[in-house]
């Protein structure tokens, strides 16, 4: 069993070292393994964004020439291509017929 | 090169500064770290923690404190925060696995001929055992002050930075920290030894 004394002295050893630790160093491959970590951090934080596609300024011309021919064009066509036979009293009376009977045929399913 | 422009750099991602920033703090912060945890393999791990955090969060540094004061506080909350974790780990299963380690390294030790005394090692390894379990009793604010006074080169004023108190509130902890670090040896050196 230790004396007293001995404790003490123990206890000042103890104290000694708790208060003057050895400095340490990283190992060799700190650097290593922190840089690979950031490469990590910077693939998680990527911002990811859809290709952008930029014109010159003749392009940007061409593309609004080209959308103004095909919007004309498809107005031409259809109002060349309208059907004219079709008389609007025609389509008008033939509907009424169905829908709206006169009132000698109500009166007649009595 | 002026402060602000390096932190600029380092808010760029700049690798040649970080580099710089990790050359320069790795080993105070690995320092700091071991204060707290007192395994080095643990230290290094957190250190890493803490410049991954400072990578990650470098943007939002609003130099209200210096670089290093910053970085230090990091690493102080970071080490606080494992102890926390680890304190509410069973305390059974870290007992289990602190003897089973042990028990592994001594059996190393003794096939390794060229080692030291394996007794001698394993008296050391109890020794740092139990300034760890000492440290730890001692209040959160207390320990901080103890371990970031034992750093080279880290001032009482800077110590008070860190820790956001008065010069003189530092000193006194500090004092205080050794006489308590002390009766808490006294108390469970029965214990141990």
């Amino acid at each position: 069993m230790k004396s007293n004394k001995d404790i003490q002295n123990h206890l000042d050893q103890l104290m000694n070292s708790a208060e003057n630790p050895s400095q340490l160093s990283t190992s060799p491959d700190f650097e290593d393994n922190l840089f690979a970590r950031f490469d990590a951090i910077d693939a998680q934080t990527k911002p990811t964004s859809a290709t952008i596609f930029s014109f010159s300024e003749i392009q940007k011309y061409a593309a609004v020439i080209l959308f103004l021919v095909l919007n004309i064009s498809v107005m031409l066509f259809y109002t060349t291509s309208t059907d004219s036979s079709d008389d609007p009293q025609d389509i008008v009376s033939e509907y009424s017929d169905e829908y709206f009977p006169d009132y000698a045929t109500l009166t007649s399913l009595e | 090169m002026e402060e602000k422009e390096f932190i600029q750099k380092l808010r760029n991602k700049d690798r040649v500064a970080f580099m710089q920033l990790v050359r320069q703090y790795k080993d105070p912060l690995l320092n700091i770290c071991y204060g707290y945890l007192k395994d080095i393999d643990d230290a290094e791990d957190l250190t890493q923690e803490v410049f991954a955090e400072v990578y990650k969060t470098i943007s939002n540094f609003k130099e209200e404190a210096s670089l290093f004061t910053w970085m230090y506080r990091i690493a102080v909350s970071r080490s606080l925060d494992e102890l926390k974790k680890r304190r509410s780990l069973k305390r059974a299963a870290y007992f289990e696995k602190r003897i089973r380690s042990e028990a592994a390294e001594l059996e190393m030790s003794q096939k390794a001929s060229d080692l030291p005394d394996p007794e001698e090692k394993l008296l050391q390894k109890q020794q740092q055992e139990f300034i760890k379990f000492c440290l730890n009793e001692l209040p959160e604010t207390q320990k901080t002050a103890f371990v970031l006074s034992q750093q080279d080169g880290i001032s009482y004023k800077e110590i008070a930075d860190i820790m956001e108190k008065s010069l003189s509130s530092i000193e006194s902890l500090v004092h205080r920290s050794k006489q308590n670090l002390r009766k808490i040896m006294e108390g469970n050196y029965e214990n141990y030894f």
